[in-house]
């Protein structure tokens, strides 16, 4: 099915989330177990970009309307998440100016983190209006 | 553990994986030259894995942290693997820049490997 959201370009996008999610989770495992005492708020924010990011990826994998929401909602927080802790670990440092996935805009994910959200977005709205436009035309 | 044959990996990885992920952007259709790609990415890791163990034994440990180089190391092993996985269910082009894609995430992580056993400056 061509409208399917884990189809075409969306098995590449869910590819990229899932590398994404297993980095990230890869990552805050290491910073909690060896560092957590640096910087306790940045990397339980690490540890929760994580979560959200392994929902995320199945959330997009996975069909049905409930998963849908799940999606936008998980990908909405990312996006919000990217650009608040962004701009935190700028104007505070001290606090969020620690390797995390989201600190910096994403910079030590080369910007995906701040590129991913809207292109998810995207497609999600591209995926869902072509099955509306499918069945109405079925 | 061998400096410049470890730069050597990640930039062939990188290779591959670009190489790979632009024939998924040409349209060009699954076969076994990229499925040889991501074996030989997943091949040159398992030796990593091997050389891992033995290089602290005989005494040449990381600069940096060995748990963080363990965590970044057995997540680029899984991915040839799982990304490999993940294109069989499109044999078509997306299949193949998915594991394009994939390769480009090893050889990233590959050169952090590099700069935790090597050049740590902490």
């Amino acid at each position: 099915m061509p409208s399917s959201r884990r189809s075409g370009f969306g098995r590449v996008l869910i590819a990229v989330y899932a590398i994404l999610a297993i980095a990230a989770t890869g990552r805050s495992v290491y910073q909690i177990l060896s560092r957590f005492d640096e910087a306790p708020l940045a990397y339980a924010l690490s540890a929760v970009a994580a979560v959200v990011y392994v929902v995320a990826t199945i959330a997009l994998a996975m069909r049905g309307a409930i998963w849908t929401r799940v999606a936008v909602a998980t990908i909405g927080f990312e996006l919000l998440g990217v650009l608040v802790v962004g701009t935190l670990s700028l104007t505070h440092p001290e606090l969020f100016g620690h390797a995390s996935v989201w600190s910096w805009y994403g910079m030590g994910y080369l910007f995906i983190p701040a590129v991913l959200p809207i292109v998810g977005l995207w497609w999600i709205r591209r995926t869902e209006r072509a099955a509306v436009g499918g069945s109405v035309a079925a | 553990m061998i400096s410049w044959l470890m730069l050597a990996q990640a930039i062939v990885i990188a290779v591959l994986g670009a190489g790979v992920a632009i024939a998924g952007l040409a349209k060009v259709k699954m076969n076994d030259l990229v499925l040889g790609a991501s074996a030989l990415a997943m091949l040159s890791l398992v030796v990593q894995v091997v050389a891992s163990i033995v290089a602290p034994i005989v005494g040449a440990g990381p600069t940096g942290d060995l748990l963080e180089y363990w965590v970044y190391l057995v997540t680029a092993l899984l991915i040839p693997p799982a990304a490999t996985l993940w294109a069989f269910a499109d044999k078509g082009r997306w299949g193949v820049l998915v594991v394009g894609v994939g390769l480009l995430a090893v050889a990233v992580m590959v050169y952090r490997m590099h700069q935790i056993w090597f050049v740590q400056v902490v």
